[in-house]
């Protein structure tokens, strides 16, 4: 985790190195302050991962029980959250839910298909017709003409 | 006391049945969007907005007003329940909220929460009648030097020796304030840190950040802890709400204190998320029970709700007297004062006493309806609340989504929560403190731009920020409270020192 | 761009297929020729603003879509949505991934042009089609009241005394705002530290408390502070004097403000159109719909009022016209920026 803040501290001063990274005489450019952020993060992340190592904590993150449980949730919502931009949001979202409700929460198929099928029109009642915000649509949505 | 027969009229005004039915449909309408994350007031504004261009302009403001009361309200709600902050601004909330809910005492939370908010909105409200002549010559004295002492004295309220690793605050500290950079930089007009990718030139939205950080990283830290997680039990009786109530006298110092930040916040370009973290920070340096806080302490809820709304309600005077919107709820309702034909401006008073004076007796009763009404919806969620996790997850990862979407419609803002949402699990599990990150991204840019047009103002001279008494006690206090841990321990030190000579 | 992602490619191949299919199908239905012309929306319209909510921008889509909406003009709903990140071009390449789809409608100013100019973006002027310039904001120099100049004039004369010390407001960075500072400063020769603010709004209350020394703002965003007797026009960038007739305040209203030529600065005229896109690929059929349909609501009080509102001037232009002021315009200011060294290269 440090070293990987550190990395990100070393992407931001890359990035503000493209900048004017000076103290002018109208005061800080624009590379100014992200230089020294990235540079502090970098020694902060390094300090911290020094300070790791030289304790010893080595220490399991997590019991493997657990790692499966958040691996079974996070792994299909980030299917779902990558089908968004190119299937629209309602196929996903049912197939989703029908799959986290049906497969993982073993609930009954009364109760899963209410689920998956509810959540998409309520939804769509709510954001589409009533608020106007629009959600985001694939080929589905546009065969039907909804869009 | 002109200004007492003025609101008397605006009593009048607002008091009609239209004027209440239309309050109604705005909190109403308002807990939905403030419910939902990424759904927020200023979208709220937005979408109410073409309703209003055909309503007078009273009507309209009552209507856009109520709205904004409801969706801080139902933000508070998902941020106690769900961990998920419906508005940025009571994203300090969650910190005691949240675990409080978890503790079974959900109840307390909430009904403490919308007390706390009425409190502070009466505070707010009544501050606004009293000064309302004065607040734009009192707003006009700031300029970016007495912008950048207030993010200043902000930042310097909330960060302090928390009981967490300093070296860990740090990093959490500096990601988020890298993140704030990311996109257009307004003092040079360069991208910054976009790498050329045109998903990050409008830079990493803050809601979508928090959506991730709080929301997602909440369920996956859930889904880690336990595999079955109980239904938090939250069902507001009267019974509860009135104990609630009468256990309030315990937080007047709380309270007070409270009131007054938001107030401050609200009146000067601060806004109500600075305000609640300032509370929050401040409540927690003082506080006897500090150890206790971050852990379900009610002090913790009370503060930044008190101060978050405290600083809505005040804020809303300046955008009036100035033309310059302090939130971004504000920014559409001044659009929208120019679209109805009016012109914000120090002579609104003046010209449209109906207007000024019917939307600040509005903000009496609206208030006092928006907490009736949320505390009325409390039991629909407390009845989500009992569905197993294993089906609310994923419904809630749904909403999460969804929201990220909304923000601005990319389905790069979407994969980004999902990323957050890692990042903050991961944090939660490495014990890295999460608000100051989210801290650094509120206020980062502005503290930057307002520094660096200081600097443009001055020609690079550093004392521009102790050039006359307002600037320069406000960067003192800062500094002061940044200190705050080194001169107690110093004063304690000296203290001790004096005493022992006489044992 | 070369370090563009896939994404917008892919959707962009996405919406030319779909067009294409769409396209047939209504060839198929509609075989004659005269009726593929009246096109008409099929779905819900999107109006995206170049802008955050609040602004200038925001005002002229959302009075655009009540004006549809109260006059019946069209018969599907309109969302309208801000994308006003990095200037407004999040607006402009969302436009770019929309290519073809004559339902999405972009309104910003003159930025859709400067911008590839300084600073880079995601999207080239070939992107977006021009379909009518509606509007025109009004630039005009002002003083806060306690400032010592009464002309224009003395104002310069005042900024060359302070060597480059003389502080000007203005919205964002290499902005309308800062690209008419750089013009005045042409015209006379003196400097000014120009300090960018996020909006006019804040430039108004900056000048307001005499934190800086002057701005140019548009009409709209300084007249709350004028009526108050805070802040003094000293001329306008136009070649006529405007036309209104309310006076503001003590007696002195919009017609008395000297035009910049009057006043005896330059430039003699600097001003802001507000402008209508469509997505590059659509067809002529679909742009000349929403020309139709936009001098529609040119015609009506509610349109008329908004202008006036914010004493900005009638500026339509459309088709040929349009694209030839457009191209007038970038080269010029692609010379002013190339000399300011504003000039960024798109990779």
């Amino acid at each position: 985790m440090a070293l990987a803040a550190a990395a990100f501290g070393g992407v931001v001063i890359a990035g503000a190195l493209q900048h004017d990274v000076g103290w002018g005489p109208t005061g800080p450019g624009a590379g100014y302050f992200p230089l020294r952020i990235g540079l502090l993060l970098v020694g902060v992340a390094l300090l911290l991962a020094l300070t790791h190592a030289l304790a010893g904590v080595a220490g399991r993150f997590a019991e493997p029980g657990a790692m499966r449980r958040v691996g079974a949730l996070l792994l299909p919502t980030v299917v779902f959250g990558a089908a968004i931009a190119p299937l629209g949001a309602y196929v996903p979202m049912t197939l989703y839910l029908l799959w986290m409700a049906r497969v993982q929460a073993r609930a009954r198929w009364p109760v899963a298909l209410a689920v998956a099928l509810g959540t998409p029109a309520a939804f769509f009642l709510l954001f589409e017709t009533w608020l106007t915000v629009p959600l985001a649509k694939g080929p589905l949505e546009e065969a039907l003409g909804i869009y | 006391m002109e200004g007492f027969a003025a609101l008397l009229h605006g009593f009048e005004v607002a008091l009609t049945f239209h004027h209440l039915a239309l309050m109604v449909a705005g909190v109403l309408i308002g807990i939905l969007v403030g419910v939902l994350p990424g759904l927020g007031a200023p979208n709220g504004v937005a979408l109410l907005m073409p309703l209003t261009f055909f309503m007078p302009p009273v009507s309209a403001i009552i209507l856009l007003s109520s709205m904004y009361w409801g969706a801080l309200l139902g933000g508070s709600t998902t941020s106690i329940l769900f961990n998920i902050p419906g508005e940025p601004s009571s994203v300090a909330t969650t910190f005691d909220g949240h675990p409080m809910a978890k503790q079974g005492k959900a109840a307390e939370a909430l009904s403490l929460a919308f007390l706390a908010s009425g409190f502070g909105a009466l505070c707010g409200v009544i501050t606004v009648t009293v000064v309302a002549d004065d607040i734009a010559n009192f707003a006009l004295r700031f300029s970016p030097a007495e912008y950048f002492a207030v993010y200043l004295l902000a930042f310097c309220a909330f960060i302090g020796m928390g009981g967490t690793n300093p070296l860990k605050t740090a990093v959490s500290l500096l990601v988020g304030l890298s993140l704030a950079t990311i996109g257009m930089d307004t003092v040079s007009g360069e991208m910054r840190l976009t790498f050329g990718q045109d998903q990050l030139v409008r830079g990493i939205s803050f809601l979508v950040a928090v959506i991730g950080l709080f929301g997602i990283g909440e369920l996956l830290a859930t889904a880690d802890e336990t595999e079955k997680v109980e239904g938090i039990r939250a069902r507001v009786r009267l019974a509860a709400v009135l104990s609630t109530l009468a256990q309030m006298p315990r937080y007047t110092v709380a309270l007070v204190r409270s009131a007054a930040i938001g107030i401050w916040m609200g009146l000067t370009p601060g806004g109500p998320t600075a305000a609640s973290f300032m509370s929050y920070g401040v409540a927690r340096r003082f506080s006897r029970r500090r150890d206790n806080f971050g852990r379900g302490e009610p002090e913790g809820v009370v503060s930044p709700e008190t101060s978050d709304h405290a600083a809505g309600v005040s804020a809303l005077l300046p955008m009036l007297a100035l033309g310059v919107p302090g939130s971004a709820t504000a920014a559409v309702m001044l659009g929208g004062l120019m679209i109805w034909g009016l012109q914000p401006g120090p002579t609104l008073f003046q010209d449209r006493p109906d207007f000024v004076w019917g939307l600040i007796a509005s903000m009496y009763v609206a208030n006092l309806v928006a907490v009736v009404l949320v505390l009325a919806t409390v039991p629909i969620f407390a009845s989500v609340m009992r569905v197993p996790f294993g089906l609310l997850a994923p419904l809630i990862m749904t909403i999460c989504l969804t929201g990220a979407w909304m923000v601005s419609g990319s389905g790069f803002d979407v994969l980004l929560a999902l990323g957050f949402g890692v990042l903050g699990y991961l944090m939660k599990k490495l014990d890295y403190p999460i608000a100051p990150l989210v801290l650094a991204m509120v206020l980062g840019d502005k503290a930057e731009d307002a520094f660096r047009q200081s600097m443009l103002m001055s020609r690079g001279d550093l004392t521009i920020f102790w050039s006359n008494w307002l600037v320069a006690s406000i960067t003192t206090l800062a500094l002061l409270l940044l200190a705050w841990p080194l001169l107690a321990g110093l004063l304690r030190g000296g203290a001790t020192a004096l005493r022992r000579p006489a044992e | 761009m070369t370090h563009r992602t896939a994404a917008p490619d892919a959707v962009s191949r996405f919406r030319a297929s779909r067009r294409l299919l769409l396209l047939g199908g209504g060839a198929a239905l509609l075989a004659r020729p005269a009726l593929a012309q009246a096109w008409q929306p099929a779905r819900p319209v999107e109006f995206i603003v170049a802008a955050g909510p609040g602004g200038g921008t925001d005002q002229f889509a959302r009075i655009v879509q009540s004006i549809i909406q109260k006059h019946n003009l069209m018969r599907t709903p309109v969302i309208v949505t801000n994308k006003g990140g990095g200037a407004g071009t999040e607006a402009f390449v969302y436009g770019r991934g929309a290519a073809g789809d004559p339902h999405k409608v972009v309104f910003g100013t003159n930025n859709v042009w400067l911008m590839p100019l300084v600073t880079r973006v995601g999207y080239g002027l070939s992107d977006l089609r021009p379909v009518a310039s509606m509007a025109a904001d009004e630039f005009i120099l002002w003083t806060h009241t306690d400032a010592p100049f009464r002309t224009a004039k003395d104002l310069v004369e005042a900024a060359r005394e302070r060597q480059g010390a003389f502080r000007m407001g203005g919205s964002q960075a290499r902005d309308t705002d800062h690209i008419l500072t750089k013009l005045i400063e042409r015209a006379t020769g003196v400097t000014f530290t120009y300090v960018p603010f996020r909006s006019g709004g804040e430039v108004a209350v900056q000048l307001a408390g005499g934190h800086v020394d002057a701005n140019t703002n548009n009409p709209a965003e300084n007249i709350g502070q004028w009526r108050a007797g805070r802040v003094r026009p000293l001329c306008v960038f136009n070649t006529q004097r405007l036309t209104l007739p309310e006076k503001v305040h003590n007696g002195v209203g919009w017609s008395d403000i000297p035009t910049a030529t009057e006043a005896g600065i330059g430039p003699a005229e600097f001003r802001m159109p507000r402008t209508v896109w469509l997505p590059a690929r659509t067809t002529d059929a679909q742009a000349q719909f929403w020309t139709q349909l936009l001098a529609r609501v040119r015609e009506t009080p509610e349109w008329k009022a908004w202008l006036e509102s914010g004493s900005q001037g009638d500026l339509w232009q459309t088709g040929a016209e349009l694209a030839e002021f457009i191209r007038r315009d970038e080269a010029t200011n692609r010379e002013h920026f190339r000399e300011y060294g504003w000039l960024v290269e798109q990779g």
